[in-house]
């Protein structure tokens, strides 16, 4: 009897022993409270890893960063997976089928009526889109009302701007594909501007691999949309990411002890056991800058960043999961009638975010759809550098203070910055709501026109 | 200080500098190529678009002073007088839009170019009148607009 219960235990211990080696050969940490196991998780994850072992505590405070980047890298996310659901049920053809409609036009009808969430995933693809081209504005706005794009970070900046002029152009590449009087028209325009700048006959043909907009163009948009533009996004954006951590994480002030932050206790308690009590644990970290130990009261602002930062960050996950899911079941993603090369619908207007270049395109041309929105591009694109021109050729050097919001030495730059804010918005507004049949003004009482989405 | 100097001569020594140079050129060479190859590729080979003429039979033309529409042109051709007639483009100047006959003339819904009934430009954008479209006899008593091929404004065309 005694010997089949030792056979039964050590079968037992043998069991164990299997699951416990190959539990850590998928995990290599526990789960407990030491400050080695919270470092552990984040730098033996593959996704986490992109992330800090500590941050700083005002990262996680929501006034920081109002989580519009993460936002945004979110939308970008939801768009790549509906765009390769959608990949399924789309074709890139302009060739009139069986139904007397082009192929790609179709198809948009097919998952409307006949694909199984086909609708959702369509409205679910087009609201993100539309989401992630307000939210890169947002955040643009966000990072330079709070001084981050200086100190060190410009080049970010800049790669920043380039992302954002990306996500516009795979915008503009997307609601080519559905080959309605929206995408045919807006592709017709689009590429009547190119031609106005210089060297333009030349883009315009590598975009529309014809003389005029045609299938072939439809079948460029295409692979650009699916597979050459989110490409370079993805790149860029792990480069722009890469270089946040290697600039010390988000831009903030050099003391922050005077800054009211969440209390230690809210963070739970964390075991030290380290040697180096209440220090930074530097040898899991990477060099960053500067070239002496944080040892002054800096310590004291850091926390892990397992597991709080990384439940805010799924928290808002959520939150753009839900928002985008309420809003794709409540308005379906506007289609207009198929393509008609010989007659654009009345108004013909393009998505909201182009509508204020619309406007300043039906003043002038090549002013308003070429210099000014230049000008514009490179302006921002290299606004750091102009400050960092003047502050170092006129001396006007100001303390710069990263990470606060509004600072008071730089109201000049700010308020130029949301001046121009306002009046693109004021543009798209007059877009959007006073601009009628034959591009005539309006008022939005009067009765609704098409277009304009 | 010598020894630093020696240093500096040995990590840009000829030898390493032509190596590199030539790598590099060899790779920008490449580049240029591959480029220009690429460039090749993506260029238009072919037109699929409509095309550029059209006939009308004489007899087809409508009353003096009347119009008719060729949507899939994007011309209208209007009868001026008993033995002339003008073709006008319907694609706005500004950026390519299709024009909207109205009473007063054309009206582009895109960015709001307003023309009169010659498509002079009379408000809006579009920086130039409606190109006049260049019309000729042929054989079987039928005139061809050809859409390709503009002609001074106001030069009315007389087919009899």
């Amino acid at each position: 009897m005694e010997e089949i219960t030792n056979i039964i235990n050590s079968i037992k211990s043998k069991v164990e022993a299997f699951n416990r080696k190959a539990f850590t050969s998928i995990i290599r940490h526990g789960f407990d409270n030491t400050g080695l196991t919270k470092s552990k998780i984040m730098f033996s994850n593959v996704l986490l890893h992109i992330q800090p072992v500590k941050i700083h505590k005002r990262t996680v405070k929501f006034k920081t960063t109002l989580g519009l980047g993460l936002i945004t890298t979110y939308m970008f996310f939801v768009l790549a997976v509906t765009g390769i659901i959608l990949m399924f049920h789309y074709s890139p053809s302009a060739a009139i089928g069986p139904d007397g409609f082009p192929d790609a036009y179709s198809r948009m009808l097919n998952l409307r009526s006949n694909v199984f969430w086909g609708e959702f995933m369509r409205n679910m693809h087009r609201w993100a889109a539309h989401g992630m081209v307000a939210f890169v504005a947002l955040h643009m706005l966000r990072v330079y009302l709070t001084g981050a794009h200086r100190g060190g970070r410009e080049f970010n900046w800049v790669i920043g701007c380039i992302l954002g002029l990306l996500t516009v152009f795979l915008s503009y590449t997307g609601y080519l594909l559905p080959w309605d009087q929206l995408a045919f028209w807006g592709v017709k325009v689009g590429t009547e501007i190119a031609r106005l700048a210089p060297g333009g006959d030349i883009i315009r043909g590598i975009l529309l691999g014809d003389t005029d907009v045609s299938g072939e163009a439809l079948l460029r948009f295409y692979v650009l949309h699916v597979a050459v533009l989110p490409t370079i996004m993805g790149s860029l954006i792990a480069w722009h990411f890469w270089r946040i951590r290697k600039d010390g994480g988000l831009a903030r002030p050099a003391d922050t002890t005077s800054e009211n932050q969440i209390p230690s206790e809210d963070f739970g308690e964390v075991k030290n056991n380290s040697v180096f009590k209440s220090s930074r644990s530097y040898k899991l970290v990477e060099l960053v800058k500067g070239n002496e130990p944080k040892v002054n009261e800096e310590v004291d602002q850091m926390m892990f960043a397992w597991p709080k930062l990384i439940i805010r960050e799924l928290i808002v996950l959520a939150g753009v999961l839900l928002f985008l899911s309420l809003v794709s079941v409540a308005f379906d993603a506007p289609l207009e009638p198929p393509a008609d090369p010989n007659n654009p619908t009345n108004p013909s207007k393009a998505p909201w975010y182009f509508l204020g270049l619309q406007e300043l395109t039906s003043y002038d041309g090549f002013i308003g759809g070429i210099a000014i929105p230049g000008a514009l591009a490179a302006g921002v694109m290299f606004l750091p550098y102009f400050e960092m021109f003047f502050e170092t050729f006129f001396k006007t050097f100001r303390k710069n203070i990263p990470g606060i919001w509004f600072a008071k030495e730089r109201w000049l730059e700010n308020s130029l910055f949301i001046a121009m804010y306002v009046i693109m918005g004021v543009l798209i507004i007059i877009g959007v709501y006073f601009r009628g049949a034959n591009w005539e003004i309006i008022y939005p009482w009067d009765p609704p026109v098409s277009g304009g989405h | 200080m010598s020894k630093i100097k020696n240093l500096k001569n040995e990590l840009y020594n000829r030898r390493e500098v032509l190596t590199a140079g030539s790598a590099l050129a060899l790779m920008g060479l490449g580049a240029a190529i591959g480029g220009g190859a690429l460039f090749k590729y993506m260029w238009p080979l072919v037109t699929y678009g409509a095309p550029a003429k059209f006939l009308v039979p004489i007899e087809d033309l409508p009353e003096p002073g009347d119009e008719v529409l060729f949507s899939e042109m994007k011309t209208i051709l209007r009868r001026h007088s008993e033995n002339q007639v003008v073709a006008i483009s319907l694609v706005c100047t500004h950026l390519g839009c299709t024009v909207n006959r109205i009473e007063t003339g054309f009206l582009c819904p895109c960015h709001g170019s307003q023309y009169d009934g010659d498509g002079n430009v009379v408000g809006g954008p579009a920086p130039k009148t409606l190109p006049w479209l260049a019309i000729k006899k042929v054989p079987g008593n039928q005139i061809e607009i050809n859409t390709g091929e503009n002609v001074p404004e106001m030069t009315y065309f007389t087919f009899a």
